[in-house]
């Protein structure tokens, strides 16, 4: 079963259409990266597939986890499996990280672990990102510097446990010493679900690299192209 | 004396014991007074109130009160004499008030507490180690025969019976409420707190609440309302007046949950002097209208207030609320913090009104009021009033209007959380401020109220 169909799709916001004529398959436990120029689009798909309401997919099939993902509301493909990290992290004044967290993974695994349980999972999360355990007291978000924000997102990774990931520049922000957490966190994910699947967009090719990808989308002009191996996709950016 | 013409003698559900005939008139007045046993010159004020409120106009702003009938209402219902244990409250409204969990409430996080259903008080308590330091914590009625100079010297000085048409009513009826008085340098570590409850359709409740807070004293005082939904409109409407002397610090908290066929119109005011510190926490949740805009007085130099407001209005609601300031001593500094969400088909209206006097040099007065709107066929309204007559004043007013932002619902929901739980979340998370200020117990129920009032607004 295909975790993600798109087939012959566009995405609209209001009557602009950003992308168009493309398809998208992604299989359980692939590696995949999206590239394309500043504003080419690579977000808005991103928005899209975690259902944003303003970014409408129109497609000849959009299937995520083998159901029909034009029903599915964003609660629900969380729900079954789906995890958008953002670029720009909300801010949600007068919620802590805690109770965001907890309200989340209750929701995503549909019962309310015991709290001895579910502070092991989040303290040893933490201590993978190297966070401080004050945080969790701290409103979602709010105050915390670009990078750590970031990790804050790949923190929501660990604990909510997903079977498909997209990650939309998670890198832009940290340090470079941080950025080896994001290997750390996708290598922590596989080795315990080994189908766990990754469409990461990024414009560090050293991160692409180091996470043996199975292959590329680019988006050009407006439209996904795909499938290149990672090496073609060295070539192809080479020669422009 | 016979004037005591009780019309229900004898027991009912909740053991009722007196209840006076609907309708408002001298021989009713008359009537609330004889039967405490009051000094002549409070039935005298009494009499002069109705007189003043017969005379003075209903107000010329605010929600329609057309269908509100004065003369269809009970002035005077006590169901149960002053119990000093809880264990003798009779059965029925022990139930009631366990369940809104006054008692449990006592033992864990109060230092005193006043339960009152209808018109009178029917339990009191107040720890020892207070009493003994001289802390003085009644019903109102008990403090007028047990205090009665400190009462005559305070009552009625902040708000007269000419203040506005329904103070005037109050002091013409009015009946219980609490009593608080804190001796010079006494901080009082743990919130006292009066619930006030309305079980009786067509009621009027009318208390009167005074709190006095001497020199560098201390005190947090609480105040809870609910009634249990009914066919028939009640009227709350009660007079609160708070002197905080020199130095000291009184914060005043009140959650009214009345239910959605309560008017609720009730005037409060502070008086701080030199250096004294008043804050308003008030939460407006329930009622059909209310209309309710504390007032503080900065009198002496160098005194302060916050007036945190949070309203909810939701389907037929009108929440008319805000807040007065009068700056007049110097360097003295108001904030005030208005929050309201609105559901479909609600009003909520928020009238800001301070004002600088001449020669409250450097006074600084900061307003900001922000609306979330959920759904539609609303009418929001903001009115800051600002008159500054001192060119050393620093005034700000800032207000907006808002739905709960798209992103962070998407932010939410992406997360596994349904649109429902999210936009609770965010709805508690935008009254934050003012539930963190609450006694647990009540940012508790908050919480859970805000959570119950989302899940029908949201599909």
């Amino acid at each position: 079963m295909n975790l993600l169909n798109l087939k012959k799709f566009l995405i609209k916001c209001g009557e602009k259409i950003i992308l168009q004529k493309s398809d998208l398959e992604i299989l359980p436990g692939q590696r995949i990266a999206l590239i394309g120029a500043n504003g080419s689009g690579k977000t808005s798909l991103a928005l899209a597939l975690a259902g944003h309401p303003k970014y409408v997919i129109v497609a000849d099939e959009f299937k995520l986890f083998g159901q029909n993902a034009q029903e599915l509301k964003p609660s629900d493909r969380a729900c079954l499996g789906l995890f958008v990290s953002f670029q720009n992290p909300c801010e949600i004044p007068g919620l802590s990280l805690y109770d965001f967290l907890r309200e989340a993974h209750k929701a995503k695994t549909g019962h309310c672990i015991p709290i001895t349980d579910f502070r092991e999972l989040v303290n040893s999360s933490m201590e993978l990102l190297g966070l401080d355990s004050k945080f969790l007291y701290r409103d979602l978000n709010v105050g915390f510097s670009g990078g750590e924000k970031k990790k804050l997102e790949l923190l929501q990774l660990l604990v909510l446990q997903p079977r498909f990931a997209i990650l939309d520049e998670i890198d832009s922000g940290l340090d470079i010493q941080s950025k080896d957490l994001i290997k750390k966190v996708i290598e922590k994910r596989s080795a315990d679900y080994p189908d766990f699947t990754v469409l990461l967009i990024s414009h560090d090719m050293g991160l692409c690299e180091s996470l043996n990808l199975d292959f590329v989308y680019r988006i050009n002009n407006g439209v996904v192209e795909g499938h290149f191996s990672w090496h073609e996709q060295k070539r192809i950016t080479h020669e422009i | 004396m016979e004037l005591l013409k009780v019309i229900l003698v004898g027991m009912n559900k909740n053991g009722l014991r007196m209840k006076f005939k609907k309708g408002l008139n001298q021989e009713i007045v008359k009537k609330i007074s004889e039967s405490k046993n009051e000094p002549d010159w409070m039935l005298e004020f009494r009499l002069r109130a109705l007189d003043v409120f017969e005379k003075l106009p209903m107000p010329s702003f605010g929600p329609d009160l057309s269908l509100m009938d004065v003369q269809n209402l009970y002035y005077f219902v006590k169901p149960i004499e002053m119990k000093k244990n809880w264990e003798d409250v009779p059965d029925v409204l022990k139930k009631t008030f366990e369940k809104i969990g006054v008692p449990q409430a006592e033992r864990r996080f109060l230092a005193g507490t006043i339960s009152q259903v209808e018109s009178e008080a029917f339990y009191k308590s107040l720890q020892s180690k207070w009493k003994n330091s001289g802390v003085v914590f009644l019903d109102t009625d008990a403090a007028l025969k047990e205090y009665p100079d400190l009462f005559k010297q305070y009552f009625s000085t902040l708000i007269s019976s000419t203040d506005n048409k329904f103070a005037a009513l109050n002091c013409a009826v009015w009946s219980g409420g609490s009593f608080l008085y804190v001796p010079k340098g006494i901080a009082v570590e743990l919130p006292v707190q009066a619930y006030f409850r309305m079980e009786t359709p067509n009621f009027g409740q009318f208390e009167r609440t005074l709190i006095i807070v001497e020199e560098g004293a201390k005190v947090h005082y609480v105040e809870g309302c609910s009634a249990p939904v009914g066919r028939n409109s009640s009227l709350h409407c009660g007079v609160v007046e708070v002197f905080a002397n020199k130095n000291s610090t009184v914060r005043y908290t009140t959650i009214q949950n009345w239910s959605k066929n309560v008017y609720n119109l009730v005037t409060k005011r502070a008086l701080a002097k030199e250096g004294a510190k008043i804050e308003w926490i008030d939460g407006n949740f329930g009622s059909n209208v209310t209309m309710k805009y504390p007032g503080v007085i900065l009198e002496g130099d160098n005194s302060k207030t916050e007036i945190i407001s949070v309203a909810l209005a939701s389907s037929g609601q009108h929440q008319d609320v805000g807040a007065n300031v009068i700056h007049k001593g110097k360097s003295t500094t108001s904030n005030i913090h208005s929050k309201t969400i609105c559901k479909d088909f609600s009003k909520a209206t928020f009238r800001g009104w301070t004002k600088i006097e001449n020669g409250a040099e450097n006074a600084k007065s900061r307003s900001k009021c922000d609306t979330i709107i959920l759904g539609e066929n609303i009418q929001v309204d903001s009115f800051p009033d600002v008159f500054v007559q001192e060119n050393s004043a620093d005034v700000g007013h800032e207000a907006s209007i808002s739905y709960l932002d798209e992103l962070q619902l998407l932010y939410l929901t992406s997360r596994g959380i349904s649109l429902q739980n999210a936009s609770a979340l965010l709805v508690n998370g935008f009254f934050d401020s003012f539930v963190k200020e609450l006694p647990m117990e009540y940012a508790v129920e908050i919480n859970r109220l805000v959570a119950m009032e989302m899940e029908d607004s949201i599909g």
